[in-house]
């Protein structure tokens, strides 16, 4: 990023109740270091206002726009629009875990070529289960960058639903190359979902916390080896270091002893020509 | 030009890993390579000094072996600080281009291809199989879930970013072509190399029967192998054909069981004879790359029975290969087609035997290895 440009990209989040709570009853999320992708989040209700703006005061990242009241999003937005630096920007109507150096490398690419419009793919998360990556055409504006000079003209008055529309619109019309890097997910709404028959969701329950426990073995194991190896590695620099203070003592021992041999041969040598012995 | 290739660690409690890969998988890969580059294989724990498949690299392949200082951990929870090592690795010996010879699971992988791009070198993912399959199938059969999991989605995020950062990838077949060349944006990229086969090694018996009696599975005793679609078949032919006999091979506690007989390891000097003392190889995996065994069994004289859904794109109906579901009924109707008809199972063989002749020689092959593992920075 360079400051005096501005950031390269910048995801403009559309966040509400329902977002928020997609996150919280996912059973087995995947969890990934996310990056620090500036992030603009209109708030469309006040819970998630409040949830949003406690996360923002230590993420210097998030920036928080009031956009409860419907009739005054069109200005919102348009006025967020109006001060962007970004040249790129993503917009999302779901909440999103960035996988960060995919996200990295899109940045990278980004900058490099400056495109019109990039896309990538994303997993969908739904309660129970993570989804793969479709490979289709189907268009999740979560997964198109697209350079913000061609979405200043976007409508100022419309609600985020039909700004959703409108960018898909935006983005058929346009060339946009779509990697099959896979940047992060998204949280399905409980709306979005075919909630499972009662059999089916106790065994889909059961995977995904059986999923999670496993998760949890396994860092478990990966830290008792990363523990064991720190040990082994203290007693190997341990060792080292006798080793090497043995060498040292060694090296003095030898030195004094030398220097005793040298300062004997000159005590005898003197002695001789004063004739003392 | 320096390749640095990042290898398993040598295991004293698993000198059969080290035998195959020192005595035999590293030669056939390197080849000549060390006359147009610098070789150095970096191993979090070497094998000894004196050790008799080191010498012989180091000699006469031109190997530098390098302690690797790495947990070796490519874990979910660990991979963050395997990249590091890692890039602490590529600084210190600053190669020209990373790779691994072994084929390694996705998140060494992963972890490779973000050091190699941190530090601006080349980096060729070579894929030896489908290693998403072979997890979902081993930890699935184990109880665990994989299906729909985080750690599917992590192992996905990770393969595809080390596709998309490769300069080159490398595959074993057609099959993984089609695979891998949805996981980047450059299919371009993609090369068919495999390991290939020694024909001295590797030849037909001069005395090979004409029917079709004995049936070889060679392979690890591990769930995606198929072993239970193998056991199906032999105990349908146990009646219908009891003349059927089947030797599954591999890391089997040796033991006879009706029409079935179980063998443990079979070094490299052993596999050829072990090839000629049957009729036809039956590998119906449920996920591979493309095996070694295929085309050693091939290059034997041996027809081969394999997966359809692997090897669809790697065989034609005229290459000595039947191709079938995983299903015990149609793997049992092939076997008892080959031994009622000594014509068609004598067609078979020459197949076979042809289509191995120019496809499967290791000299060709390692020449293509190499070129996809120097070009664009040779």
């Amino acid at each position: 990023m360079n400051p005096a440009l501005g950031p390269i990209a910048r995801r403009y989040w559309f966040a509400d109740a329902a977002a928020l709570e997609a996150v919280r009853r996912a059973e087995d999320p995947p969890r990934w270091d996310a990056g620090s992708l500036p992030v603009t989040a209109f708030c469309l209700d006040t819970e998630t206002l409040d949830a949003l703006q406690s996360l923002a005061e230590d993420d210097g990242s998030l920036h928080i726009v009031d956009a409860r009241d419907p009739v005054a999003f069109g200005a919102r937005f348009a006025d967020e629009l109006e001060s962007e630096r970004a040249a790129y920007l993503q917009f999302a109507f779901h909440a999103v875990e960035d996988f960060g150096p995919s996200l990295d490398f899109m940045m990278a690419r980004l900058e490099k070529d400056a495109p019109e419009a990039l896309g990538s793919q994303m997993l969908a998360v739904s309660r129970y289960a993570t989804e793969m990556p479709s490979d289709t055409d189907d268009i999740d504006s979560e997964t198109i960058w697209i350079a913000a000079k061609r979405v200043r003209d976007l409508p100022s008055s419309d609600a985020p639903e039909s700004l959703r529309s409108a960018i898909e619109i935006i983005v058929r019309q346009m060339p946009c190359e779509r990697l099959p890097l896979v940047t992060g997910a998204f949280y399905r709404v409980p709306w979005e979902e075919l909630e499972p028959e009662a059999a089916s969701r106790e065994t889909a329950l059961w995977r995904a916390r059986a999923a999670r426990a496993w998760t949890e073995v396994e860092r478990l194991r990966s830290e008792k080896r990363a523990r064991s190896s720190r040990e082994a590695a203290l007693s190997a620099r341990y060792k080292r270091d006798l080793a090497r203070q043995a060498d040292r003592s060694r090296g003095e021992i030898d030195r004094l002893h030398r220097a005793a041999g040298w300062a004997g041969r000159w005590r005898a040598r003197l002695a001789r020509l004063s004739g003392r012995r | 030009m320096h390749i640095a290739f990042f290898e398993p660690a040598f295991a004293l409690h698993n000198r059969r890993d080290w035998e195959i890969r020192g005595s035999y998988k590293y030669p056939s890969l390197l080849g000549d390579l060390h006359e147009r580059a610098q070789i150095t294989v970096l191993m979090r724990t070497l094998p000894p000094a004196d050790d008799r498949h080191r010498r012989r690299l180091t000699n006469e392949y031109g190997v530098q072996f390098v302690l690797l200082d790495a947990l070796d951990d490519a874990g979910e929870h660990a991979v963050e600080t395997l990249v590091e090592d890692y890039t602490a690795a590529i600084a210190h010996h600053a190669p020209d281009i990373v790779s691994t010879l072994n084929g390694r699971m996705i998140g060494h992988n992963y972890a490779l291809a973000r050091a190699a791009r941190d530090a601006g070198v080349d980096y060729v993912y070579r894929i030896a199989g489908n290693d998403i399959a072979t997890q979902t199938a081993v930890r699935e059969a184990e109880g665990q879930p994989v299906d729909g999991t985080a750690y599917l989605a992590n192992l996905i995020v990770q393969e595809r970013y080390a596709a998309e950062v490769a300069r080159t990838i490398i595959v074993m077949g057609g099959t993984e072509r089609k695979r891998a060349a949805v996981l980047t944006s450059n299919p371009d990229k993609l090369r068919i190399c495999r390991r290939g086969v020694d024909r001295a090694h590797f030849s037909p018996s001069e005395t090979m029967s004409r029917r079709c009696d004995h049936i070889l599975f060679v392979g690890r005793d591990s769930a995606e192998k198929g072993i239970d679609l193998i056991e199906a078949a032999a105990d349908i032919l146990a009646d219908e054909r009891p003349a059927v006999r089947f030797t599954i091979a591999g890391d089997f506690a040796e033991r006879e069981d009706g029409n079935r007989r179980y063998l443990g390891f079979h070094d490299y000097a052993a596999l050829p004879e072990l090839y000629r003392e049957h009729d036809a190889l039956l590998l119906p995996a449920r996920s591979e790359g493309f095996p070694q065994v295929v085309m050693e069994a091939m290059t034997s004289g041996l027809p081969a029975i394999l997966s359809q859904s692997l090897f669809a794109d790697d065989f034609g109906d005229n290459d000595g290969v039947a191709l079938v579901e995983h299903d015990a009924r149609a793997i049992a109707d092939v076997i008892a087609g080959w031994h009622d008809d000594t014509e068609l199972f004598a067609t078979e063989r020459r197949r076979a035997l042809d289509h191995a002749r120019t496809e499967f020689d290791a000299a060709v092959n390692g020449a293509l290895y190499h070129a996809a593992l120097l070009e664009e920075s040779a």
